[in-house]
């Protein structure tokens, strides 16, 4: 009965170094949220549950840790003729298609990890907050041709609101 | 009258530092009679003076100040005035050839432009005070978060006829631009630009005969035929029955019970909370009373309020979304309300509620009147046919939308049978809900984007849901429950439609 919701066509990937970058972001969280627990532990004077918070914290980063390599796999994106397609999420599957003459704007961002892997996230912005699109770990030469194209690809498509 | 749209700078409303300064100026004299009070009191009853010695006034009156203290709020007085004088000197609006431009401050200019061609309405606001000075508030609506031009204070007649001419040459440069588009691709800015001012000026003098005869300001003189009006009983009543209503019943109600126990303080804790929660009521229905809806040339037109009116214009195809619902509340009445999505009235803002109200309460006639307003590309036969698909499903008739597969009975067990879609023309409509119904149609010209998406309950059902991005507002178009594949196929329809549509709107 299980199907995988899909759409024809080949998706292009993310960089495999993406995958590093889900780690880090899973290690800083861990360990910030190893903190906080560890804090209430004590404030709760180190009482015997604490050991279960912090085993379903090392369940749950471990499941991410697991899971980040398919987690970087998932994201796709195509470009159509008209509409850049996007693609995110394993469990949680969401696939958005944005005409080329809606975006208003697109972003070039680079974190610190980033910037040592050499990779760019693309965010783009519609009149539409539910939108809610972006490309993260996109080489960063490909992120900003990528970037040129869009925007000449949505200047000859401008459409009004 | 003097035409106000013929390309050249004009000032304000003469009154308008006064009605500008009207509040600041009524809270200064509220001020001054509060302190005086007690000594008109006094002088006139003869009351020992006693009572009030720490009064500022009654000090300034003993020491024998009185003049100078009066001297000196007049000095004031002028100071603000002749401030507020020198701005509205400085204030000047141009209705010009692609743009209204609004220009202002005295220390910092500011020079505001909304670009003709994307103006998303133009609204008439007037105030209590306004109105007795026969003044008016011309508001141009633009995207964007505050971006929206405020002529303040114009005359009554003036604005109304302003709203009409700008409407009006908004609507032949888009045309005119699409023309220009659609004839020389490389040079269709520069042309649209030369040729715009000679035809303008022809236009504009037409328009200024034509429209010399005063325009209709009452909300109850708009076009007979294709008006809605809202009784204010069935407003009352609208407003009444809310699950808000439900809270302050049992508010009152366990009130009554602690009282009858004894319990008298209560009293006075929670009645002036309860009084609050009333004047709430009757803010909403002094802002809703006299509410019409009707077409006109340039858009839909809505005017409402009791003490201060409003008259909103939206042109059709500034609508991105337009929902019709009805909460649980309204249904033996068969009352149901219409709300639409603009640009231009962002989420975030206080008002954006009011704003995206068209209907507040109506009946399904009504509703059947207003829709083809706000969806003048689609048949209105069609439009009917979906709303009764709506408001009296029946298992036996034949489907007009879509059905979720069965399976979707375990996500939503009393709904499921109702969550569909069907196209009307060139806009997709959206039904769902058992408890709070509700109908959404989205002109596919203003989709912004098209969502699927699939939890992992949906996927193990075999189902998936749609989203249709529009601009922000009120309404969320989507598909809480759709087959796998049939969701697919519309993702596909939607995308691919969306993008010809508005391609197609973008060429006029």
């Amino acid at each position: 009965m299980a199907q995988r919701l899909d759409i024809d066509g080949e998706w292009h990937r993310v960089s495999p170094k993406y995958v590093w970058i889900v780690i880090v972001g899973s290690l800083v969280g861990a360990a910030f949220s190893a903190a906080v627990v560890v804090l209430v532990w004590w404030a709760f004077a180190w009482v015997w549950w604490g050991w279960l918070l912090i085993a379903a914290l090392v369940v749950g980063y471990g499941i991410q840790l697991v899971v980040a390599p398919r987690r970087a796999r998932a994201i796709g994106y195509r470009m159509r003729d008209d509409d850049l397609v996007l693609r995110r999420g394993i469990a949680w599957l969401r696939i958005v298609a944005v005409p080329y003459g809606r975006m208003q704007l697109i972003d070039v961002q680079r974190g610190p990890i980033s910037r040592w892997l050499g990779l760019s996230d693309l965010r783009f912005i519609t009149a539409s907050s539910g939108s809610n699109v972006s490309i993260p770990g996109l080489p960063a030469e490909l992120a900003d041709e990528l970037r040129d194209r869009l925007i000449a690809l949505a200047e000859t498509r401008r459409a009004g609101l | 009258m003097n035409n106000l749209a013929d390309g050249q700078w004009h000032r304000m409303h003469p009154a308008t530092p006064l009605l500008r300064g009207g509040a600041a100026l009524i809270a200064i004299l509220a001020i001054v009679f509060a302190n005086l009070r007690e000594q008109l009191i006094g002088w006139i009853a003869h009351v020992p003076d006693g009572a009030s010695q720490g009064d500022p006034v009654s000090q300034i009156m003993r020491h024998g100040w009185g003049l100078w203290a009066a001297l000196g709020v007049l000095a004031f007085l002028g100071l603000v005035t002749a401030w507020y004088r020198l701005t509205w000197r400085m204030t000047e609006f141009r209705v010009g050839a692609d743009a209204v431009e609004l220009r202002s401050g005295v220390l910092n200019r500011q020079n505001r432009q909304a670009r003709l061609d994307r103006i998303q309405g133009v609204n008439v606001h007037r105030t209590l005070f306004a109105r007795i000075f026969g003044a008016a508030r011309l508001e141009i609506v633009v995207a964007g978060n505050d971006a929206n031009l405020h002529l303040q204070y114009l005359h009554s007649a003036a604005a109304e006829e302003l709203r009409r001419q700008i409407l009006g040459i908004s609507h032949r440069v888009i045309a005119a631009e699409a023309a220009a588009v659609d004839a020389l691709p490389g040079a269709a800015a520069g042309a649209a630009g030369s040729a715009a001012p000679a035809d303008l000026g022809a236009i504009l003098e037409a328009r200024a005969d034509e429209f010399l005869t005063p325009a209709d300001l009452h909300p109850d003189a708009a076009t007979p035929d294709s008006v809605v009006k809202v009784h204010p009983g069935r407003l009352i009543g609208s407003i009444v029955l809310s699950p808000f209503t439900l809270v302050l019943v049992a508010l009152v109600v366990w009130l009554a019970f602690e009282v009858v126990r004894g319990n008298y303080y209560l009293l006075v804790a929670v009645i002036p909370t309860v009084f609050g929660l009333f004047t709430g009521y009757s803010r909403r229905f002094g802002r809703l009373a006299r509410y019409t809806v009707s077409g006109s040339a340039d858009g839909v037109r809505v005017g409402y309020g009791l003490l201060a009116t409003s008259s909103e214009t939206i042109p059709a195809g500034r609508i991105h979304a337009v929902g019709v619902s009805q909460p649980l509340m309204w249904r033996p009445f068969g009352w149901w309300a219409i709300r639409i999505n603009r640009a231009g009235r962002g989420k975030q803002r206080g008002q954006a509620e009011n704003a995206s109200v068209v209907l507040p309460v109506g009946s399904l006639e009504d509703v059947a009147r207003v829709l083809p307003l706000l969806l003048p590309a689609s048949p209105a036969a069609s439009l009917d046919l979906l709303m009764n698909a709506t408001a009296r499903y029946s298992r036996t008739a034949p489907p007009i939308f879509s059905r979720a597969p069965r399976a979707a009975m375990w996500l939503h067990p009393f709904a499921w049978r109702r969550i569909g879609y069907a196209y009307v023309g060139d806009t997709v409509a959206l039904r769902e809900g058992f408890i709070d119904r509700s109908l959404t149609f989205v002109p596919l010209a203003r989709v912004q984007s098209v969502a699927v998406r699939q939890g992992p309950i949906h996927r193990w059902l075999g189902l998936a849901q749609v989203a249709v991005h529009t601009v922000d507002g009120r309404i969320r178009p989507r598909l809480a429950a759709i087959g796998l594949t049939a969701g697919e196929q519309l993702f596909d329809q939607l995308a691919s439609s969306a993008v010809l549509l508005a391609s197609r709107d973008a060429k006029g």
